[in-house]
């Protein structure tokens, strides 16, 4: 690796920033060890939009809402839409060298620090009021979760609006626009993205293993300002042979609509090609080839497969090479491996069931907890000269597949860490659950998915004008009353959220987007 | 947990494979291979396509080769440009292969249905980045050396002369280069990609320009995509495919990979597209071994057969499980390749012996030397006599490694593979459903209990279409073995209660009669109902023309063809050839 001043000489100018790794206690230590400097491709957008998305999304987890907030008396309440919300600042109790904010965000106390808990917030009571189901619906998409297709709700997924914006990425040069990661098996997809004008799942591209994210994303990447990639003629080349395909008579419409999708993965190959030759970032030691953890291994081993990414995610993040990464974990991530059917012998039962849903708190603990919060350590760990940390500049999101209730889409909470370069406040338990209400299942209905996506979407620096929807301003189509859950009989009771909720869905969420 | 509890849940699932795990009910959907009319009896089945020559039905727009044809075609055109330093190239490459996508079983509009890997034509980043990657490094791989680029380009790639590279890459693209794109190179595509060549664009160094000509070469639209032209109609003679379109368009068909030299010359010499010479074609490549994984996943696809078979040792770990197997036999890890390798070789045997679909239908023979899977069935090579009804009781369909059987998903995998039938998503909620109660109940009466209670919105789909279906092959328990008892057992693996098996059911197979015993009875409705052929036409369809779904009235000439000939007795040989040498695959005709 070379070293910090050789690589800060190359570079020069105002907008450079030089990257240390920071102490868990978050003061600078002399030495960076991570790859530490920050690309001139990255500098350059620096000034425009930095902001990093991770989301972890995983399946199941059929869990209390108390399990992951603490509970206690709220710091703050207000009336917005209609009913009381509340924020309840996050404070953990360490015991034992553990340290505790809730059953779910729970971990060795020299991760899970005050420094770390105040960059940290839980997200209660945003709920989907649509049809209840499995789905693949953790990032948007509401097309996907009905069993069959629903091409009226379908939609970009919020991590593809991102990748696909040129608010967030003023330029694609020198970028991966997104990364998809995980541990399978799996089937089915949480991403996304809109291919000729149609929604279509981007599973396919999921790597399974860090050194297929490694060669991803480093793959083509040579560091120092070195001629990066002498095959540019290789991508203009079969750009033109394709373009004289292109004109061919002998074509219909339809074929000239794939080869100009192909086309354009083709160019963006090729815009990778002509920015990496000023990259000047570090490129770190590939990754051991390590094989995906089998459904049987048990959790501890599907963890190790989920942390093995942290390394080459830093790095690539540090460097600039892409700013969105979606997390898939497989089905059985968190069987214990004596449990024959996690899905059916645990999760159809964890809402009435204590033993289970002891299990299913535990289980998701171990994404949030023993995943989540180490890269969220790792990320924080390296700062720029202004002492702003990868985390700061990053939204790290979870979301279950499934809410409190069996198979719902209500009563889940989510976790985040960073603040989005300053777009989100942090430190919070966020309970936007409307308490008065009837409820549902024994969930009580608060605000809409639409907004919290809206939320994040703004907080990215996405604006609403490339996402919004004419029903209710926020991300993603309201349902219509015949695909509310539990259908239109229950529309202004319980099975659906009030006029005044739907009013405020394109707002910013309070307490929490800036 | 009560693991009758766990047990009811389990049973909720129709396809917990899949994204969705709630019961399959009926929909406003009806579908167009609805089951039809209530049971009755009498009179043959009436045929479910029928053929309107004025429809014209439409090819797909601009095919990609499948994963599987493009690492074929790698490997052809690797070992044909350098024979002995080919395979260390390919080996180079591999990593960068790795990357590249999958391809996914793309399932027709059924809920819980699956379909073929072929049909899986998605476009995608990851595809363009992998195919980019493994063109330059098996590119530099095979131009590495001199004598590497001696052997392939001549003494003019290997002279230190960059001045001729760009003539040299010509030259040598005049004499391979249609063979390895599939098609007559004009000269503007053999100057574009030799111009790679030139030594403007790199540094002069032999082995990278070279090495470009090769990668560029790779990355052509002819060498990862069918470039086939297209008419407006039928009769729009330029619909007709030439000989080249039609030898590739055949060989990946029926072989996963580019023309051999025997198909190549039929094209050259334009033979090809004779009627004849076509068909002697066709058999040969019928006969070629390359074929018989094409016919493989045919069948494993089409009958869920890698998907259905499960490790039978993977829940050992779960008492009730460990107790029900416990008196053996015992399977190991390998008893899952040996339950689809019996699965297969029936498939394989009708296939070789001229047999059709009714006969892959009934046949009980088990086609594997496996010791365990022979011991599960009873008795090989035929099992004990009155157990086995045929395909449908095979360990592939019975087996499933769990601690008791699952009749919604044995009934829906039989309505849909075995019958295509078309079934919709379930209502809302659906997968909530739980029976109360701590009642020790048969797997049976557990699924009865919770989809067949009056007034729910399951029982519709479950009573009449689902359910019954998995009753019927109630006789072999979680490991495929005959029996006629059940035995329930609790979480701690103890006996709980054993029940007699009951197997009556009601199939619901249009014109047989409506009751059935067992699971002889449901072979011998099936076979009289014709659905099974019908059946068989779709899927053959849908394999061929890698479309997810059949559009019964736009294709229905070649459905219905293919549909007749099945239900006249003819064998999966005589049906995988009318499936080629129909006009419709001869010809590429799309909308403007």
């Amino acid at each position: 690796m070379r070293d910090l001043d050789s690589c800060i000489a190359t570079r020069g100018g105002p907008q450079s920033r030089r990257w240390f790794l920071k102490g868990l206690s978050g003061a600078l230590l002399a030495i960076p060890v991570l790859p530490s400097l920050i690309s001139e491709a990255a500098a350059q957008t620096a000034a425009a939009n930095r902001k990093i998305f991770l989301a972890y999304c995983f399946p199941n987890s059929t869990v209390k809402g108390d399990a992951y907030c603490p509970g206690g008396n709220p710091t703050e309440q207000q009336t917005y839409a209609g009913f009381t919300i509340r924020r309840t600042a996050l404070a953990g109790t360490t015991a034992n060298g553990v340290t505790r904010v809730s059953d779910v965000l729970k971990t060795s106390s020299g991760l899970l620090t005050d420094r770390l808990i105040s960059k940290t917030n839980l997200i209660r009571g945003c709920d989907y009021s649509g049809n209840w189901t499995h789905n693949s619906m953790h990032l948007g998409n509401f097309g996907a979760g009905f069993g069959l297709p629903r091409p009226e709700y379908a939609r970009r997924t919020i991590d593809q609006v991102m990748a696909d914006s040129a608010s967030f990425y003023p330029s694609f040069s020198g970028t991966r626009r997104s990364v998809l990661y995980g541990s399978g098996p799996y089937e089915g997809t949480p991403s996304f993205r809109l291919v000729n004008g149609a929604v279509v799942g981007v599973g396919s591209e999921q790597v399974k293993t860090a050194s297929q994210l490694y060669a991803q994303l480093f793959g083509s990447f040579t560091p120092g300002g070195a001629t990066a990639h002498p095959r540019k003629s290789v991508v203009d080349l079969a750009l033109q042979s394709y373009r004289t395909v292109r004109a061919s008579p002998q074509l219909s419409s339809a074929d000239r609509l794939r080869l100009d999708q192909h086309l354009d993965h083709l160019a963006e190959i090729e815009r990778r090609t002509q920015a990496s030759q000023a990259l000047t970032c570090s490129k770190p030691a590939a990754p051991a080839e390590v094989q995906p953890a089998g459904e049987a291994a048990g959790s501890a081993s599907h963890v190790a497969t989920l942390r093995s990414y942290e390394d080459v995610l830093v790095a690539a993040l540090a460097c600039g090479l892409t700013r969105v990464g979606v997390c898939y974990s497989n089905y059985n991530l968190f069987s214990f491996g004596d449990t024959a059917d996690w899905h059916h012998q645990v999760e159809h039962f964890a809402a009435g069931d204590l033993a289970a849903q002891t299990r299913a708190v535990e289980a998701t603990r171990k994404l949030i907890s023993e995943v989540m919060v180490p890269l969220a350590a790792k990320l924080d760990a390296v700062a720029d000269t202004e002492g702003k940390t990868l985390l700061d500049r990053s939204l790290l999101f979870s979301v279950s597949e499934m809410g409190e209730p069996d198979h719902s889409l209500a009563g889940r909470v989510h976790v985040t860490f960073g603040g989005a370069d300053g777009a989100v406040r942090t430190g919070n338990c966020l309970d936007y659950r409307n308490l008065a209400a009837p409820g549902r299942d024994g969930v009580k209905f608060g605000l809409t998915l639409q907004q919290l996506y809206g939320s994040l979407l703004t907080a990215m620096g996405v604006p609403s004008s490339e996402w919004g929807e004419t029903t209710n301003r926020g991300y993603g189509a309201r349902p219509a009353d015949s695909d509310v859950y539990g259908g239109a009989a229950t529309v202004g009771d319980v099975g659906a959220h009030p006029a005044a909720v739907w009013s405020v869905a394109g707002e910013k969420l309070p307490w929490f987007a800036v | 947990m009560p693991i009758s509890r766990a047990v009811l849940a389990t049973l909720v699932l129709t396809a917990c494979e899949g994204s969705i795990s709630a019961p399959v009910v009926e929909t406003a959907m009806p579908g167009p291979t609805d089951p039809g009319p209530g049971p009755g009896a009498g009179g043959p089945a009436p045929l479910r396509y029928s053929c309107d020559p004025a429809q014209v039905p439409l090819d797909l727009p601009l095919r990609r080769l499948s994963k599987l044809q493009y690492v074929n075609t790698l490997q052809a055109a690797a070992l044909r440009l350098a024979p002995a330093a080919g395979a260390a190239a390919l080996a180079a490459a591999a990593p960068k292969l790795a990357l590249y996508p999958d391809d996914e079983e793309v399932a027709p509009n059924s809920f819980g249905a699956h379909g073929f890997t072929r049909a899986d034509q998605r476009l995608s980043q990851q595809q363009a980045d992998a195919a980019y990657a493994v063109a330059t490094t098996l590119a530099d791989a095979l131009a590495a050396t001199a004598e590497a680029r001696r052997a392939i380009f001549g003494a003019c790639a290997a002279d230190a002369t960059p001045a001729n590279d760009v003539a040299c890459a010509k030259a040598w693209l005049t004499r391979e280069g249609s063979r390895l794109l599939r098609a007559p190179l004009d000269d503007a595509q053999a100057s574009l990609i030799s111009s790679a060549a030139d030594a403007a664009r790199g540094d002069g160094d032999e082995r990278v320009v070279f090495g470009d000509v090769l990668a560029t070469l790779f990355l052509q639209p002819a060498f990862g995509f069918a470039l086939e032209r297209r008419g407006d109609g039928p009769s729009d003679p330029a619909a007709q495919l030439d000989a080249y379109a039609l030898a590739s368009r055949l060989a990946y068909h029926l072989t996963d990979a580019p023309p051999d030299d025997t198909l190549w010359a039929a094209a050259s010499s334009g033979t090809l597209t004779t009627d004849v010479e076509y068909r002697r074609q066709v058999a040969r490549l019928l006969d070629d071994p390359r074929s018989l994984p094409v016919r493989d996943a045919f069948f494993d696809q089409w009958l869920w057969l890698s998907r259905g078979a499960v490790d039978l040792t993977q829940q050992l770990g779960v008492p009730a499980y460990r107790a029900l197997s416990a008196e053996g036999p015992h399977p190991t890890h390998d008893t899952r390749a040996a339950i689809l390798e019996d699965a297969l070789g029936a498939a394989r045997r009708a296939f070789d012996t001229g047999a059709g679909p009714e006969a892959l239908l009934r046949d009980t023979t088990v086609y594997t030397s496996d010791p365990e899977v022979q011991a599960l069935y009873g008795s090989a090579p035929l099992p004990p006599p009155g157990q086995r009804a045929g395909l449908l009781t095979r360990l592939a369909f019975t087996a499933n490694g769990r601690f008791e059987t699952n009749p919604i998903i044995k009934g829906v995998r039989v309505r849909s593979a075995v019958l295509c039938d078309v079934m919709g998503a379930p209502p809302p909620g659906a997968a909530n459903a739980m029976v109360s109660g701590d009642a020790v109940l048969s797997s049976r009466e557990k699924t009865e209990a919770l989809t067949e209670v009056a007034g729910t919105p399951c029982v519709a789909c479950h009573q009449a279409l689902i359910n019954p279906l998995g009753f019927l092959t109630e006789g072999f328990d979680p490991l495929g073995r005959w029996r006629t008892v059940e035995t329930v057992y609790d979480a701690q693996g103890n006996a709980l209660k054993q029940f007699p098996v009951r197997t009556a059911a009601a199939p619901r197979l249009p014109h047989t009669p409506p009751q059935a015993a067992d699971a002889h009875e449901l072979t011998d409705r099936i076979a009289a109902s014709g659905k099974f052929e019908a059946c068989v036409a779709a899927q053959l369809f849908r394999f061929t023309a890698q479309k997810p779904q059949e559009e019964p009235t736009v294709d229905g000439c070649r459905l219905s063809e293919l549909e007749r000939l099945a239900r006249s007795g003819a064998s999966f040989r005589d049906l995988f050839q009318a499936s080629v040498t129909s006009a419709a695959f001869r010809r590429r005709v799309t909308a403007p």
